[in-house]
């Protein structure tokens, strides 16, 4: 089974915090590894430090990504790589208008890949498909990106960038926190449509819900910096039960 | 010639600015409107003078004025020339009466019908300083659009003028002002009254884009039930220093005024947003409202940003006003570079996302793509 990613011996900072202490971490082809663990673990650092946020510094380790050392790479070439991150927060952006945001987006990617841009008649023609599917309002795409969007409605249009997008590791930073139940279902649809033999997912999260609607093939601890456990489905029972104090270090 | 030298006791024959001006004194780097534009150097810089002649008008569709002469003009204006026109008496600019001693022929239009007119101002001296005046009367119930647009090749100059608007009752007049200037040594100082009479609404937009050194300011009173909605942008580059200042006064009851600024500014350029609103004890029932912000693209750029409001009434519906500088925000920014737009064009789509609301008002498109050429325009 081919990797996807590797990440080998990750530290890393946010401003003087050390917060990465040594991660380990192969995510394979294909497949969807969970991560959990408690909060302020790291996990988001992680994601960030994945994506090339400029708050994260590396200070040791590397990110191998496709084979390629991706560590110092800018966010924008990760991203038409292929790596994309649902936010944990989606940021408003008023006077960007959500539909001009996703075309400008798909026709980056697009142009990466050599092939034409689409016009907005035809961008217009695929996105009304996606929303209905998402069950999201069509007023939505034509509002300022996420600007006054309810926390559920920025949680579906992270989905929709993704659907749109297409792309080959994704990261969902608790996509699941603010759904309510059927939102939940739908976006666990979503995800699990995409899910392809070349596809990655790398989804985050404190509860089993969406661990059941979208069944992980790993599932790993994350705590204080550090992986501390990798594991099945079962972890999660056990998690349920005992809390994160069964996977203390010695 | 020094613009200070001139000797008040040469002007007998115009009293009554020469008054006031000895009132108020000649405008220094100390003057409150002047304290961050850096006049000094402008007006210490020997001119050649320059008085503007009248010529003959070719018709055309549009009015174009060359260094103070107007050398175009539609049939439907009615064009003269005033030798002694009713200036504002209350003006808080110096320069606005040393403008109109120094000059002796004050253009005058008059919008007898709703109309939608082009003024072209060319600006072609070297070295020179150049006076004039234009006054646009507005009749009443008219409805008029007027958009100016700046050509400038004059480099070392320096150029005084300003507009006299009178609003008459009922009337409307959309004024966009399409700033852009592409040479640092052009310089001008611009003075403006406008009087805004009773149910008249006056629309302002100010563009200021580009390198040089220009400040406007504003005086603008309103009569009763009068509104001025006023919109303005500057974007500044290199060394440029653009400024507006304003006393805005509302002075009948139920009058509007709604004022919005939206600052960009790079490299070393320096932005001026200082903006009085005033309600007179009459001006029951007013409302004001006023805004600026700013966005700082690099950190040698700066901008003086001084929101004011001033109240002599108890009864007021609204008084609002607030002001922020900034820089991009880093997590808009990251947001869009994830979804593997570059960063230039990240940046691009935010600064236009902060002008939007502006360029929305204004609803046309051609002043928001001069913008987007300016800045995408690099070094
Ligand atoms: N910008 C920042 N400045 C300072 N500390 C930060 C910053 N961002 C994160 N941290 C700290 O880093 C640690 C890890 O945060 P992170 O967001 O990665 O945790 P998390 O595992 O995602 O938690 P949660 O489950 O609550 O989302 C926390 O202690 C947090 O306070
Ligand atoms: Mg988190």
């Amino acid at each position: 089974m081919s990797t996807m990613m590797k990440i080998e011996n990750l530290h890393a900072k946010i401003g003087d915090k050390q917060i990465l202490k040594g991660i380990d971490l192969k995510m394979l082809k294909g497949k969807v590894h969970a991560i959990m663990g408690p909060n302020g673990a790291g996990k988001s650092t992680l994601s960030k430090a994945i994506v090339g946020h400029p708050d994260v510094e590396v200070t040791e380790g590397k990110i191998i990504y496709k084979g390629k050392d991706i560590t110092n790479w800018e966010p924008e070439e990760r991203a038409l790589e292929g790596i994309f991150m649902a936010f944990q927060h989606p940021v408003e952006i008023p006077g960007v208008n959500n539909a001009y945001f996703l075309r400008t987006a798909l026709n980056a990617k697009r142009k990466h890949l050599g092939l034409p841009p689409l016009n907005a008649a035809e961008f217009l023609r695929l996105l009304k498909e996606k929303i209905k599917e998402l069950g999201m309002r069509e007023e939505m795409i034509h509002r300022s990106l996420n600007e006054g969007f309810s926390g559920g409605e920025k949680k579906l249009n992270e989905i929709l960038q993704m659907e749109i997008l297409e792309p080959d590791f994704v990261i969902l930073d608790e996509i699941d926190s603010g759904l309510d139940i059927d939102a939940l279902k739908k976006v666990s649809e979503a995800i699990n449509k995409m899910r392809t033999p070349d596809r990655t997912f790398m989804i985050i999260t404190h509860y089993r819900k969406i661990l059941d609607y979208i069944e992980p093939d790993f599932v790993h601890v994350l705590k204080n910096g550090k992986v501390l456990k990798t594991g099945g489905i079962e972890i999660v029972d056990a998690l349920e039960k005992e809390g994160y104090k069964i996977f203390e270090e010695a | 010639m020094r613009v200070l030298d001139i000797n008040l006791e040469e002007y007998g024959a115009k009293k009554a600015l020469v008054q006031k001006l000895k009132s108020m004194g000649m405008p220094t780097p100390k003057t409150e409107h002047y304290r961050y534009f850096g006049i000094r150097p402008i007006l210490d810089k020997e001119y050649i003078p320059y008085t503007p002649p009248i010529e003959s008008i070719e018709e055309a569709d549009h009015i174009e004025i060359v260094d103070g002469t107007v050398t175009k003009a539609p049939k439907s204006i009615f064009v003269e020339f005033l030798t002694n026109p009713k200036v504002d008496d209350s003006h808080y600019d110096q320069i606005y009466y040393i403008n109109h001693l120094l000059v002796d022929k004050t253009i005058h239009f008059e919008l007898e019908k709703d109309m939608e007119l082009k003024i072209v101002q060319k600006f072609t001296k070297t070295g020179t300083f150049v006076p004039y005046r234009i006054k646009i009367s507005v009749h009443p119930g008219i409805n008029a659009k007027i958009e100016e647009e700046f050509i400038v090749y004059a480099e070392e100059s320096l150029y005084f003028y300003g507009y006299d608007i009178d609003l008459a009752k009922d009337s409307i007049l959309q004024l966009v002002q399409n700033r852009v200037t592409g040479l640092e040594s052009f310089a001008q100082i611009a003075s403006h009254s406008v009087r805004c009479n009773k149910n008249s609404e006056f629309r302002l937009f100010t563009f200021d884009f580009g390198v040089a050194k220009t400040l406007h300011n504003y005086h603008i009173t309103l009569k009763e039930n009068a509104a001025t909605n006023a919109s303005h942008v500057i974007f500044g580059k290199e060394r440029a220093k653009l400024g507006n200042t304003f006393h805005i006064e509302n002075r009948g009851k139920d009058s509007k005024t709604h004022q919005i600024s939206r600052n960009i500014l790079k490299d070393r350029a320096r932005g001026i947003f200082d903006g009085l609103l005033i309600v007179k004890n009459p001006a029951k029932y007013s409302a004001i409202y006023q805004d600026s912000k700013t966005i700082l693209l690099n950190d040698g750029a700066y901008m003086v940003s001084k929101p004011q409001m001033e109240i002599y009434t108890e009864y007021i519906s609204e008084a609002t006003h607030g002001s922020t500088t900034g820089q991009l925000d880093e997590e808009a920014l990251f947001y869009l570079r994830q979804r593997g737009i570059a960063k230039e064009q990240a940046k691009e789509m935010l600064v236009l996302s902060f002008l939007d609301e502006i360029f929305e008002k204004l609803g046309e498109e051609k002043i928001k793509k001069e913008f987007i050429e300016l800045y995408e325009e690099r070094e």
